[in-house]
């Protein structure tokens, strides 16, 4: 029994407990998804840095681009390599991403012709090594379990968060991605929030609807915060100037 | 002054392609005489000067060019990139000479032995053997070189020190190489005068009674006494370069040992012009029919010949090439200035405005492989019409963009182009409208917008232009 408990006490051991719902903060190194919620659920506390997710959807539009925005400006800040964007469905619109605070100068959108056009436009913008995150659209029907290998490997070695969409039928195939998401609309709602499914993640099981509620501008505080604020500015404004002349 | 002149002995041989050491017995014949031969075919025993047929007999599988003049007066003056990087005094010295003068290069290059090396090993980089005949005037540099005679020189030689070596060096060289007419040449011998310093210690003014003019000019030409004027050239404005094949090139991998060569004459003329290429056009011509033509483009002017290589091969994947190609060219169809690429801008007030780093090497592939249409960067615009607040760009153009005045939140992350007429009954209005009316100097364009719900549960972007419901956008 001694010798079980030395073993546990080794830092090699993992134990399924430790991370599922780990926070402390050395594990941190993910990219903040800008949710709390999801952070605790995530290995590292937050989006993968290099490796393949996917982005399970029912439709277009339902919030999927809103999730992911926040890490994006996160990795676009913190690192001067681009975002690239494969076969987007529709165009995504700059002035809205400016809006959400992402430097449109360093979007890369590729259209590529055919889905082999489209794999092999993304294995290359992987590992040249100028984009940090890579986000693409591809024809399910087309698209191979060796596929996604390919791009989970080259995701790893190359240091690229990639994320792929796919419809959410994908679910019952499998899938070597390290991290998948069902994201769906709850009925009867303003629009601006999602239910969020972990179908598979790292050091843990699935999770099942997770409520999120979107945001529209990451700095965007509520009205009653901004009071407070701006009287706690008007207060030691004012005693510094009171010290001042006295 | 001080002149260098590069001899290229076997540029009427080498300029037909391929190095000489791989190849069966090769001559050219000029007037079906052996004018130059490689060392199969001075192994075969055959000799310069001799007649096509001798040489036929002894060497049975014997590979034959014909010498054009005109064509070597043309390959000559291709390769003066090669010296005009290193001295902008450059002459051409008919048919197998580069004359450089490169006194006002030594402190660049650093010394006289690097400006020596860097120009052999160019040479030696497009197929040429050369030697480098050293002195102070063009004459006595070119009789140095074909005598194959060196002048031992300090790094940094003063005018006097490079006049006393040459002439010194002079002195030894038979007169076989000197610039005469081919009788005086045999007078002087039959007189017992063999050597340049033999006929120099001879008294001018008894010369000159004996022989024509012309040599006591050319006398003072050698020993720098009178003037000789050069005509300096400079490389071409345009680069267009091409390669005849004798024998068609039927695999991918001989055909690219020719690309690399034309690549980097490329890049030796873009040195030479302070220029970067930003458009190429490479055509191979089967022997029987129209070629084809393969253009490549690059994001930012390239310089160097790895990277034009590699995205002008992925380029080439996309088109089915002759089977066998027997003329290979190369055109530098747009350049740019490379003091255009750099990344940061300043304004007027002379704040500075970082331009993102283009990730050049993944574009250029994008395009190589996928077409010029197959990527795009984006733009914010000063615009209130939606369709026109962005606009794609090229790689020119990025880091160009203006901010946009919307508050956050009141545009779609997805942008539909062009809207997609849609049912008013599926949707239910949540927000607006928010009129734009703008652009009278283009069209009428008055529309009332709207943040509507889908019955899917999807945030929509909708306007009534007054005919109709559309939807624009997805809010995401």
């Amino acid at each position: 029994m001694s010798d079980l408990r030395d073993l546990l006490s080794k830092k090699f051991i993992w134990r399924a407990c430790d991370l599922a719902d780990s926070t402390t903060s050395e594990q941190a190194w993910g990219i903040p998804t800008g949710f709390d919620d999801l952070d605790r659920l995530l290995y590292g506390n937050g989006w993968p840095r290099d490796a393949l997710m996917e982005v399970l959807v029912d439709v277009h539009g339902c919030g999927e681009l809103r999730l992911l925005v926040t890490g994006l400006r996160c990795l676009l800040r913190e690192e001067t390599r681009w975002m690239a964007w494969v076969n987007p469905p529709f165009v995504p619109y700059a002035p809205a991403l400016h809006g959400l605070d992402i430097d449109v100068n360093r979007v890369l959108l590729v259209h590529p012709n055919s889905h082999r056009e489209a794999l092999w436009a993304l294995e290359k913008i992987l590992e040249s090594g100028s984009c940090s995150a890579a986000l693409a659209w591809l024809n399910e029907q087309d698209l191979k379990e060796k596929h996604v290998r390919r791009i989970q490997t080259r995701a790893k070695s190359s240091r690229v968060w990639t994320t792929i969409f796919r419809p959410s039928h994908a679910a019952q195939r499998s899938s070597p991605a390290e991290l998948r998401l069902h994201v769906q609309r709850p009925q009867s709602t303003d629009g601006n929030r999602v239910e969020l499914s972990i179908l598979k993640r790292k050091g843990g099981w699935a999770v099942n609807d997770v409520p999120l509620k979107l945001q529209w501008h990451p700095n965007a505080l509520s009205v009653d915060c901004m009071a407070r604020r701006w009287n706690q500015w008007r207060q030691t404004g004012k005693t510094e100037e009171i010290r001042r002349i006295a | 002054m001080l002149w260098l002149c590069a001899h290229l002995p076997q540029m009427g041989l080498e300029m037909f392609g391929k190095s000489p050491e791989h190849q069966p017995a090769t001559v050219v014949v000029d007037e079906r005489k052996i004018h130059l031969m490689n060392a199969a075919a001075q192994e075969a025993g055959i000799t310069l000067g001799s007649s096509l047929a001798t040489a036929s007999s002894l060497a049975p599988d014997l590979v034959c060019y014909k010498r054009d003049e005109k064509a070597e007066k043309e390959y000559l003056e291709k390769i003066i990139p090669i010296a005009y990087r290193l001295t902008p005094c450059v002459s051409v010295s008919l048919p197998y000479d580069l004359m450089l003068e490169v006194s006002g290069s030594i402190r660049l290059f650093d010394g006289l032995t690097r400006i020596v090396r860097l120009l052999q090993r160019s040479l030696r980089h497009v197929g040429h053997a050369s030697f480098i005949g050293i002195a102070h005037t063009p004459s006595t540099a070119r009789v140095l070189a074909h005598a194959k005679v060196s002048t031992p020189l300090p790094e940094h030689p003063d005018a006097k020190t490079v006049r006393d070596t040459a002439l010194e060096r002079l002195r030894e060289v038979s007169l076989q190489y000197a610039e005469l007419k081919a009788s005086d040449v045999e007078r002087l011998f039959n007189m017992g005068i063999r050597e340049f310093g033999e006929l120099l210690d001879l008294p001018p003014h008894e010369l000159g009674k004996r022989f024509e003019k012309g040599l006591l000019e050319y006398l003072k030409r050698l020993t720098g006494t009178a003037f000789d004027p050069q005509k300096y050239v400079e490389p071409a404005e345009r680069f267009q370069s091409d390669i005849h094949l004798l024998d068609p090139v039927l695999d991918r991998q001989s055909l690219e040992e020719h690309m690399e060569r034309l690549a980097l004459e490329l890049v030796y003329w873009l040195q030479s012009r302070q220029l970067g290429v930003m458009e190429a056009l490479w055509t191979f011509k089967p022997f029987d029919s129209e070629g084809i033509s393969v253009p490549v483009r690059f994001s930012h002017p390239r310089t160097r010949v790895p990277s034009i290589l590699e995205f002008s091969e992925l380029a080439l994947d996309a088109f089915e090439l002759p089977k066998e190609v027997i003329s290979i060219s190369l055109e530098a169809t747009r350049v740019d200035s490379l003091l255009n690429t750099g990344t940061v801008e300043k304004d007027l007030l002379g704040t500075h405005e970082v331009r993102p780093v283009l990730p050049g090497d993944l574009l250029d592939r994008l395009t190589a492989r996928l077409g010029i249409d197959s990527w795009q960067l984006l733009r914010n615009m000063n615009d209130h019409r939606p369709e026109y607040a962005w606009s794609p760009s090229t790689a020119s153009e990025s880091g160009r963009s203006s901010s946009p005045f919307f508050t956050p939140g009141s545009r779609p992350l997805w942008l539909f182009e062009p809207p997609l007429p849609v049912k008013r009954k599926h949707f239910e209005l949540l927000k607006g409208p928010e009129r734009i009316q703008s652009g009278w100097w283009e069209c009428d364009f008055s529309r009332d917008y709207f943040v509507a719900l889908h019955e899917s549960g999807s945030l929509c972007w909708l306007f009534n232009d007054g005919e109709g419901w559309f939807q624009h956008g997805y809010f995401s």
